[in-house]
Formats: structure tokens, sequence, C-alpha cells
């Protein structure tokens, strides 16, 4: 099957059209330059017309006959990206992406010719992420331009951008972006392996490639870092992480990511080192506090009310004693409440979002404390974790927190302060399981590396950061094959 | 059978051995010291710690004689298979038995604190599944509950600072009031706290600089010997005579007299984060008791964990008194001592003797 096309007769506008399921957009133009016929197959709305009228058709008009040949054409035309080896599927799938079939029948001969006019937006700014400080633009779902993004702020000869096809069904192309000499080789392996073994009918999101290339599909923790933004692209792959670009999304994949490093911004860089590592703890007190407070809340109100100072007892308890359900009840409703205004809060249209927002915010929490169906204690708690669940700049990681919320609001209403503190070994025993591309996630907190913290917890000025982070960082590597337990 | 391991750095050897010294020994252990050696408690604390800095270096160089085996090996390489596989049962038995000790005294301080009416096996049944959870991660991850978990309770160390408001110096008064045997049996009854060095045995295969070892076993022990020579001494310093012996976790009682502005009664926030005191205590001997029925049995580890964990929930259901307890742990207490305080030193000498002994069979 694995015969020179160009050599052979089988393909014509005929079979093609049946091959295409008589797409009405394929055209045919036939040439005839002194009695030679040409024939230039396309697909109407898929090419740039200007390009194919300036330099294939009128080029091959202005030729005078004796130069139109196969040879001849295929070294000289004015078309940067020719193909001329090529087997059928090669070809259909060419002309899907907007190449231009030029055949000469005569010769029984025939090549593409690249011109493509692919629907691009424009660069803008970052909708999911947004900085204070520093640039703003953000990766569009062409993958050319998100290279061209990358390459024109990170042009060392070492960066690398391998190329793999994922998807059975519906291929789509996926750069591999990391520099050479910094990245870590394990971690380039197992993702290479892991993007081969993928076997999914359509990718269609970078989300959901992330997603297949987890180390642990069941966790709730995200196990790469996904960003929109170039500039905290480009400062992972210069600390030795490694990228992944899918066409048709503006979302890029980085890993081996760890735990701490979704709590850090680019931000945190350009804004001076006081201010930063300021709201470093910040953010990580924010994500403890969001994760406990209403756990607290409950565990003290259903089983150690002695715990509470005596005079907030006094406030507490009148706004208690109005509301009918056990305060596990009162938690789980009202979260469940901020989570809808939350999720409709975002699929509304601009012009009602506003509204709704603040009906729901402030109308909806002050009736429900007035009916007595919550006390108002309980809202400014459930109003703080809110809040502090989206302290993570990445999104997924706040995510997280929401999720694992739940299950410590419902463990602490069943054994209150005890419940909390299972709830708690739980997560660190599974924090500790988690690795990412195999490098634990932990890091640089459980194989303590005390260099490595102060990329992490704090931030210190610059000319502390002579050495990558990535020397200690991931320097262990764990497999998880079948074994027992005393072998790791 | 070498164990075919990545190892871990020598300094978590000071965590994982620290963490599982302290677990609930601490909370009694002024009073059951009190009982027999009077104000001379601390007397008894600081003897137990020299004799147990003398017995790790001893267990150090039992371990380095025999090139990187655990305690396991050794005897199937001293004693020969048959018996060799007797003294480890002996010493399976007794891990998974401090195992279901602690279990069992936690739930009865933790139903004793405020949670009247939950049933027991609940409980034991929530500490068992998150110890099994841990466990099933690896020894790496063992090692970092103990870090993490060490790090996560150290600073209850620092609330010491509100009862010593109230201390009397004249409790501590005459030193040297005792005989010397009340001051021996005081090191004796202290052993169910001192116990946790000899996980030392079992963790030397997994660790990278072996030579650093040595530092920093005895740095955990001295850390672990100086924090209960604090909190005896604040004890005896604090409660009055009468009041020490009728107590029956002393530590608790001091904490319950902390207050801060935001929080009243800590010592339910301190009983509570007290699982985070026990947790490493659990995995690492339910770690050491699996590895051991691997070692005789032949089972893998991962299922060995299941058939321990179903044989200490069922045994849960048979103790339950306190008087019970007590007595349960004080045997455990005695067995420890015998196993681990005066079996080290006999082993020694074998070790140092056998070759020998050899030799001049060989030469005759």
């Amino acid at each position: 099957m694995a015969t020179n096309i160009g050599n052979n007769k089988s393909l014509n506008y005929e079979k093609i059209k049946s091959i295409l399921n008589g797409s009405p957009d394929l055209s045919c133009r036939k040439l005839e330059v002194d009695q030679l016929p040409i024939e230039v197959i396309f697909m109407k709305n898929l090419i740039k017309a200007e390009i194919l009228n300036e330099y294939v058709i009128k080029y091959i008009q202005q030729l005078p006959k004796e130069y139109i040949t196969y040879g001849y054409l295929l070294k000289n035309i004015p078309i940067e990206e020719v193909k001329s080896d090529f087997e059928e599927q090669e070809a259909i799938s060419s002309l899907l992406s907007g190449f231009a079939y030029i055949s000469l029948p005569n010769e029984r001969k025939a090549f593409l010719v690249s011109c493509t006019n692919p629907i691009e937006r424009s660069i803008e700014k970052a909708e999911t992420e947004s900085l204070v400080y520093g640039p703003k633009i953000s990766f569009t779902e062409s993958l050319t331009s998100n290279v061209k993004i990358i390459r024109q702020n990170l042009n060392n000869p070492n960066l690398c951008t391998d190329e793999m096809k994922v998807g059975e069904y519906n291929q789509k192309q996926v750069r591999i972006i990391y520099l050479k000499d910094i990245a870590n080789d394990e971690s380039l392996k197992t993702l290479k392996e892991r993007l081969e073994k993928m076997n999914l009918d359509n990718v269609s999101d970078s989300s959901v490639l992330a997603q297949c290339l987890e180390d642990n599909h069941y966790s709730f923790f995200p196990q790469f870092i996904l960003t929109e933004l170039p500039d905290r692209f480009i400062y992972s792959i210069l600390n030795g992480r490694i990228g992944v670009l899918i066409d048709g999304s503006p979302i890029s994949i980085i890993g081996p990511a760890n735990f701490f490093s979704f709590f850090e911004s680019t931000e945190d860089i350009y804004l001076r080192w006081s201010l930063s590592t300021f709201i470093r703890f910040i953010r990580l007190f924010a994500m403890v506090g969001s994760l406990f407070l209403t756990a607290f809340y409950v565990a003290a109100m259903t089983f150690h009310y002695e715990i509470i100072p005596s005079k907030m007892l006094l406030i507490i308890g009148q706004s208690r004693s109005q509301v009918p359900f056990p305060p596990l009840l009162e938690a789980l409703l009202l979260e469940l409440l901020i989570e809808l205004l939350r999720e409709a809060g975002a699929r509304l249209p601009s012009k009602v979002g506003q509204t709704m927002g603040i009906v729901g915010g402030i109308v909806i929490g002050q009736a429900t404390v007035e009916a007595g169906l919550t006390s108002n204690v309980l809202i400014i708690v459930v109003s703080f974790s809110a809040l502090g669940a989206f302290s993570a700049p990445i999104y997924e990681m706040g995510t997280a927190i929401r999720i694992t919320r739940f299950p410590l609001i419902i463990l602490a209403g069943v054994w209150g302060l005890s419940g909390i503190i299972i709830g708690v070994c739980i997560l660190m025993v599974h924090l500790l399981k988690l690795t990412s591309l195999n490098k634990p996630y932990l890091a640089p907190l459980y194989p303590f590396r005390l260099k490595d913290l102060k990329y992490f917890l704090i931030r210190l000025p610059h000319h502390y950061y002579k050495q990558r982070p990535s020397r200690g960082l991931f320097r262990s590597s764990i497999t998880k094959k079948d074994k027992d337990l005393d072998e790791f | 059978m070498e164990t075919n391991t990545r190892n871990i750095n020598a300094y978590l050897a000071f965590f994982i051995i620290h963490t599982s010294q302290i677990g609930m020994g601490i909370l009694g252990v002024p009073k059951i010291i009190f009982l027999e050696a009077n104000k001379d408690a601390w007397i008894s604390i600081i003897l137990s710690g020299l004799f147990i800095s003398f017995l790790t270096w001893l267990i150090i160089s039992i371990l380095k004689r025999n090139k990187g085996k655990n305690l396991y090996e050794i005897h199937e390489n001293l004693f020969g298979r048959f018996i060799g596989n007797i003294i480890n049962l002996c010493i399976v038995i007794y891990f998974i038995e401090l195992n279901y000790s602690i279990i069992i005294s936690y739930i009865e301080l933790a139903i004793t604190w405020g949670y009247e009416g939950i049933y027991e096996w609940v409980g034991t049944l929530a500490l068992i599944l998150i110890t099994i959870y841990a466990v099933l991660g690896g020894f790496r991850v063992i090692v970092g509950v103990c870090f993490l978990s060490f790090f996560m309770t150290i600073w209850m160390i620092f609330i010491i600072y509100q009862p010593l408001s109230s201390i009397d110096y004249i409790r501590i008064l005459p030193v040297l009031s005792s005989t010397p045997d009340e001051i021996l049996n005081g090191v004796f009854r202290s052993s169910y706290t001192m116990l946790g060095f000899e996980t030392l045995f079992f963790i030397f295969p997994f660790i990278k600089e072996k030579k650093k070892l040595h530092l920093y076993s005895q740095l955990a022990i001295w850390f672990t010997i100086v924090l209960l020579l604090t909190i005896t001494i604040i004890s005896i310093l604090y409660f009055s005579p009468k009041e020490l012996e009728d107590s029956v976790w002393p530590l608790v009682s001091m904490i319950s007299s902390v207050r801060f502005p935001f929080i009243e009664r800590f010592e339910v926030l301190a009983i509570s984060l007290w699982i985070l005191v026990i947790f490493p205590n659990l995995c690492l001997s339910l770690f050491i008791s699996s590895k051991g029925v691997k070692h005789i049995f032949n089972l893998k580890q991962k299922h060995g964990i299941w058939v321990i964990s179903l044989f200490i929930f069922v045994s849960s259901f048979f103790i339950t008194k306190r008087v019970d307890n007590d007595i349960f742990i004080d045997k455990i207490g005695l067995i420890g001592f015998y196993l681990w305080f005066i079996y080290p030193v006999f082993l020694y000498f074998i070790i140092a003797i056998k070759p020998k002994i050899f030799t001049r069979t060989k030469r005759s």
C-alpha cells in the first residue's frame, strides 16, 4: 500500500470527491498551458485565495511550456511548504488542512503545496488568570502562534519543541517544549511514553490531555500545572520543567509539578521580595483556613462547645438557638448554596451576572439568617472559606480545595475534632504518596531540601537565586511497579 | 533475603526514632515513675537515658558487624532457621501487641475526654484503616509521616510556659531522698515510655549514610530524654504528691489548665492532635510486624498488613476496661524491657564471641 502516489494515477478528482463524501467545498481548477493540462484540486474554504491565485495559478500560467515539468515545478514553485512523497491518507489529510493538490496528468505525478488560511484569534489579555503587574498576553488556540510567542521570548537554541500526534479518530498535533540541557531526562522519557500509550478518540482540550497523563487519576489534587500565561510557561521551562501544548487549546500543561508550585505566581518575581513573601504566606494560610475553618466550626458546635471562649459563646449561642438543624446540616446547606451561586454566576451572561451576584450574596445571605435557617457566624466562616479557596493562583488547585473541604466537614460532624485530625492524616498520607511524572509531590518539604525551600515558601531578593531549583528538586524518581512494601 | 530498596537519608532517622519513642507513654510517665521513685523520678529518667544511649551504641555495632541486614535476618544467620524464626515470632507478636496497646489506650483517652457515647470499635476501625492506608504507601511514606507529624506537633511543647506560672520549687527538694532501689525500679517502670529505639534494628538497611546514623540516633534519644525530663520535672513541681499519684494522665491534666484567648479548653484540641503523635508509632509497628511475617511465613507484606489488622481489630473487643488496659500495658512494658533493654547486650556478646569460637574449632 505504500506506493508513491506521485507515480500512480489512482488519485484524481472523482476519487477524492468520493472519499470526502461529496463535499461541496472541494474544487478543481483545470489549467491548460499550451495544451498541457494541469489540475489544481483544493478545498475552497480552507485555502487563502491570494496564495493560490498569485503563487500557484499565475506562476504556472506565466511559465514557458518547457519548464512545466514535475521536477522543475517541485523545485521552483514559490510556496514555502511542498510535499512530494506521500500516501493517499496523507494527501487527504493535507487537503483537509488547506493544502492544494497539483497534479500533472501527462506525467502522472502530483505534489501538494501549502495555502493554508487558519482562523486565529488575535492575542488578547488572559481571561481566567490575571496579573496585576507584568505581561498580560495569553496563549491562543493556534499551536503555531503559541510556539511563536514562546520562541520570541526564549530564543535559546537549546529550546526543543518535539512534535507528536495524539488522538485516534481526530488527530491533533502536540508539541513538547523543554530546554535540552536543563530539563530532567527521566520526566521527559516518562511523558513521551505516556503520550504514546494514550488511545483516546479525541483529545478535546489540553486539560483532557493533562487528565490522561496524570500519575493518579483518582486523586483530588492536580498533578500538572495548567496555565494560559506565556510568562508563567517560560518561567517554568527555565526552571527545568517540561511543557506541552496542543493544537486548539490556549491552555498549556507544565509538569512535573509539586504541591507548592501551585501556590506561586510569576507576580511574586515581579514584585519586591517583602510583598511576595508576605503574599505567599497569606496564600498558604488562606488555603489551610479554607480547608479547616468550616469543619472546625461544625466540630466545635456539635461536640466541643466548651472550646469557644465564653464571650463568643454567647453570641454564637444566640444565633444558633433559632436554627432548627444540627450544625453539620446547616454548614453543608450553606456551603452548597455558595457553590451553587458560584456555578450559576459563571454561566450567566455578563449583563445579568452582576445583579445575580449581589442578589445571591447579600439578599439570600441576609434572608437566611433572618429566617433562622443559618447563624450569621456561619455565613462569615463560609464566605471566608469560599474566598480562601481561590487564593491559589492555579484554578485547578482552587477546585481541589473546594472539593476536599466537604469530606472534612462531614468527618467533623461525625467525629468532632478527632475526625478532622483523622482527615488531616488521610490527606497527609495521600499527598505523600502522590507523584507527578514520578517525582514526589511534596518536594521540597518531604524529601527535605533546605536550599529549595527558598524557592517555594519564601522569596528572597534575586541575588540569592544563583542556582536553579531543578538541581535539587527533581533528583529522586519513584517508579511504582508491582513491588512489595519494603522495596520501593 | 536482601531487600531491594532505594534508601533514605540519615537525618530522617532522627525523626523516625524520636517519633516512635513519643507515643501514649509520655502522657502518663510522670505518675508511673513517681509511684516508684517519688521526687527523684527525674534521676530515673536520666539513668534510663544513659542506658539507652549505651544500648544504641551496642545496637549499631551489632548492625554494622552484620552488614546491612535487619534483625530478622541476623537471627536467622546466628541461630539457624528454626530457632531464629521462633525468636522472630516473639518479636512480631511484641510489635502487634504494641500496636494494639497504643490503639486501646488512645481510644480510652479519647472516650474519657469528651466522646462519651462513641463506640470503641468505631475509633479502633478508623485508626486501623488510616494506618493501613499509610503503610500501603511503602517505607518512604511512613518516614514522611514521621517527619511531617513531628513538625505538626512539636509546637505543643511551648505551651508548657503557662503551667510554669504555678509551680512550687519545694516539691522537688530534697534531692536524692529515695533509695537507689526505688530509683532503679523507676527505670524499670519507665520502659514502656522509653521504648521505640528498637526500630533502629529494622530501619538500618534503608539508610544511605550508615556512618552518620549513630549521631542522629543519639540526638533523637537525647531529645526524647530531655523532653521527658522537662515534663516529669514540671509535673513534680506542678502537682502535689497526692494529686500526682491519683491522676491517670498527668500531662493531659497539666494541659487542661492552659488557656488561650481564642481557645478555652486547650486539652480537647491537644487530645485530638495526639492522633498525629501516635500515627507514626502505629505505622512503624505495623510495618515492622508485617515485615517479620513476610520473613517467617513468606507472606507478602501487602497481604500481611490486612491479616495483622484484622487480628488487632478482633482482639480489640476483648480488652475494654481501664483495669485490663493497665495490666496489658504493664505486661508490654515488661516484655519490652527484657526484649530490648537486656537482650541486645546478650546478642552483642554472642556476635562478638561467635567468630572466635568458630576459629578455635577450625584450628582444632
